[in-house]
């Protein structure tokens, strides 16, 4: 469901509009009368069916949006957050988190949610990340990955100020990500022998402690370790030099150090359609790498194209691990 | 419209300077865009003509050059070192950053200095820009680096510095600074009222101060004061969203890589550095001098030759440059 007072629910129902034959079947974990409020609002015919597993919903899919229900307390208005949801918002992801660890559901595509209506109520999770990092079992670490066409960049660092960075920067965090990441592109994404790029935090990669000793101290043992595991690494590479079309052709996954390092890139090689994909999980989960947007909800003016290259990412995960599973 | 005149200095005299500022001057498609101006010894000049066959623009063309007289008493000896030719390389940019000021030219774009010469002349030299800055009377930290590519001019409030160092030299002086730099500098460009971006620090521009508190207390209150001076500028925003927007004539960004990042994005080539901040437009070349290579005519001149046409662009607001391929 996301927040209810941002744009998940028009996303939701313009995906399922816009299904075609190659569209993976979903099920909405949200409140269907809210479902019925935003078609209104939208001017669209939306078929609706009220299921009670996702059986039931692939059946349904073709010719109505199944809903797994999931009840507001009260009505949602589009644009104004209110912390009474949150206990809605949370249960929508426990119980799609619980169809995909019983193995029902092939996976999990979160809509937004908007993280000050969640502390109210006493969320306390940076983000759904982590949240779903706890909901996953003790030990679980979840690495964070972005997806465009043509890049998929991991940030190590990532919703902290920049003066912080050179401080939550570890050896082992960048191990932990690499080795995550290189696991999760053999099992989830088909990559054989994954290669991983990692980028360097100061300008020129440092030009050998002259300009910051990061890479000399926390990132080139990084490197090491992961070689040392047999993995197919480089860095640390200076981050202007990591992103063009030739350079891109040569590793399957960026290590970057902080928000920008990856996003800049990202967002200007594709701004609509990427995905948020989190590494580490006992299950899949993908999101639309864009917020609640607040500001355009209820307008109809929401685009769905990350959501919905969410959904077919995560389908196309869950198939590649199946073929992992037939051939091994 | 009258063709931009760009000066060339020859940079260092025993390097590949001469020859691939010689090489530059006379290609057609330079001579088309620009009236180039080599800035040098006329004895330098005349050697590595002769030296290299080199075809170079009619005399008379050359007999309006203002050739600075470095000093390079004897005839230029390639790929040796001396205190001579660095002096030398310094005087001819002097010169040129002179004829800038006085408007004789519109731009500068240097050949190749050799560090190791210039020291060797006993002169504090740490490369072109801050030589532009001390002959323009401009402090080294208001001077900037404006990348620009097909699809950018990026502005860097800091550049070759480590992370946390930059953290310490964004101040609100210095953005303001730079801000104003971009604007004044697309004037001189011919844009009378830029539209000017400018990034935030963190991620998401700190996020009303969730993620750092520098894009609120620094950043906001520069932007402020530029808008309070009629500047058109917008942000702090973040950085990755600012730049895929791509809405604005010129970035002003906090970091080395926010900016280095998109304009290599597109590719190894077709952009170019610009010194700006000082009052002139100052630009050179990423390579060295390669004396192990000077004063044998192989010199590829390529990288130089698509300097000046970028510059010359800029100058005449013609669409961005495609660069042409080195052999």
């Amino acid at each position: 469901m996301g927040d209810p007072a941002g744009i998940g629910g028009e996303l939701t129902i313009k995906a399922w509009l816009a299904r075609t034959q190659d569209s993976p079947a979903f099920a909405a974990v949200d409140d269907p009368d809210r479902l019925t409020a935003i078609a209104e609002s939208l001017g669209v015919t939306l078929t609706m069916e009220i299921v009670e597993n996702l059986s039931q919903a692939a059946t349904a899919f073709e010719s109505a949006l199944p809903v797994l229900p999931c009840p507001l307390s009260a009505p949602a208005t589009p644009g104004k957050t209110d912390s009474k949801h949150a206990d809605a918002v949370i249960r929508s992801i426990r119980q799609a988190v619980g169809l995909a660890l019983d193995g029902e559901a092939a996976g999990v595509v979160t809509n937004p949610i908007q993280k000050s209506a969640l502390v109210a109520a006493g969320f306390h999770h940076p983000g759904h990340t982590e949240f779903l990092g706890e909901l996953a079992g003790s030990g679980t670490q979840p690495v964070m990955m972005l997806v465009v066409e043509g890049l998929k960049v991991v940030p190590v660092t990532i919703h902290t100020s920049l003066a912080r960075v050179p401080t939550l920067l570890t050896t082992e965090k960048i191990v932990h990500a690499g080795r995550t990441a290189a696991a999760e592109l053999q099992s989830r994404f088909g990559i054989a022998a994954p290669r991983l790029a990692v980028a360097a935090l100061n300008p020129h990669a440092g030009e050998d402690g002259l300009m910051g000793d990061e890479e000399l101290r926390i990132i080139q043992p990084a490197v090491t370790a992961l070689s040392d595991d047999g993995l197919t690494v480089t860095g640390p590479h200076p981050a202007d030099s990591l992103f063009h079309a030739d350079a891109r052709k040569s590793y399957d996954v960026a290590i970057c150090m902080y928000h920008d390092q990856a996003l800049i890139p990202l967002k200007a090689l594709d701004f609509y359609r990427g995905v948020n994909v989190t590494l580490g999980l006992p299950f899949i989960r993908t999101s639309p790498d864009h917020g609640t947007a607040l500001d355009i909800a209820g307008t109809g003016r929401a685009d769905p194209s990350s959501f919905m290259a969410a959904l077919h990412m995560a389908a196309n995960m869950a198939a590649s691990m199946a073929e992992a599973s037939t051939t091994s | 419209m009258t063709k931009p005149r760009i000066a060339l200095p020859l940079g260092d005299p025993h390097g590949i300077g001469p020859e691939i500022a010689l090489k530059a001057a006379a290609d057609p498609a330079v001579q088309a865009a620009c009236e180039p101006v080599l800035i040098g010894d006329g004895h330098v000049i005349a050697h590595y003509a002769e030296s290299l066959h080199l075809n170079l623009p009619a005399s008379e063309d050359f007999a309006a050059s203002p050739f600075a007289t470095g000093g390079l008493s004897q005839p230029p000896a390639a790929g040796t070192v001396t205190a001579e030719a660095g002096r030398a390389t310094v005087a001819y940019a002097q010169a040129a950053i002179g004829l800038a000021l006085g408007g004789a030219v519109d731009a500068v774009v240097a050949a190749p200095h050799n560090e190791t010469a210039v020291a060797a002349a006993g002169i504090p030299f740490s490369g072109y820009p801050s030589l532009v800055a001390q002959e323009t009377g401009t402090p080294e930290e208001a001077v900037f680096l404006m990348l620009v590519s097909p699809e950018f001019r990026i502005v860097h409030v800091t550049l070759h510095v480590s992370l946390r160092q930059a953290l310490d030299m964004i101040t609100v002086d210095r953005v303001l600074t730079a801000i104003r730099a971009a604007h004044t500098t697309l004037n001189s460009l011919g844009m009378a009222h830029p539209r000017i971006g400018v990034a935030g620090l963190n991620p998401h521009a700190g996020e009303d101060g969730l993620f750092g508190e520098e894009d609120r207390l620094v950043i906001a209150p520069a932007v402020a004061t530029a808008r309070e001076d009629g500047l058109s500028v917008d942000g702090p925003l973040g950085a990755d969203l600012l730049l895929a927007d791509r809405a604005h004539d010129v970035y002003v960004v906090m970091l080395h890589d926010q900016g280095h990042i998109p304009i290599k994005l597109a590719g190894r080539g077709n952009s170019f550095g610009i010194t700006i901040g000082a009052g002139i437009l100052f630009s050179s070349v990423a390579h060295g001098s390669a004396y192990d290579i000077a004063g044998r005519g192989v010199a590829d001149a390529i990288p130089f030759i698509n300097t000046i046409l970028h510059m010359a662009r800029q100058l005449t607001r013609a669409p961005n440059l495609v660069e042409k391929e080195s052999p």
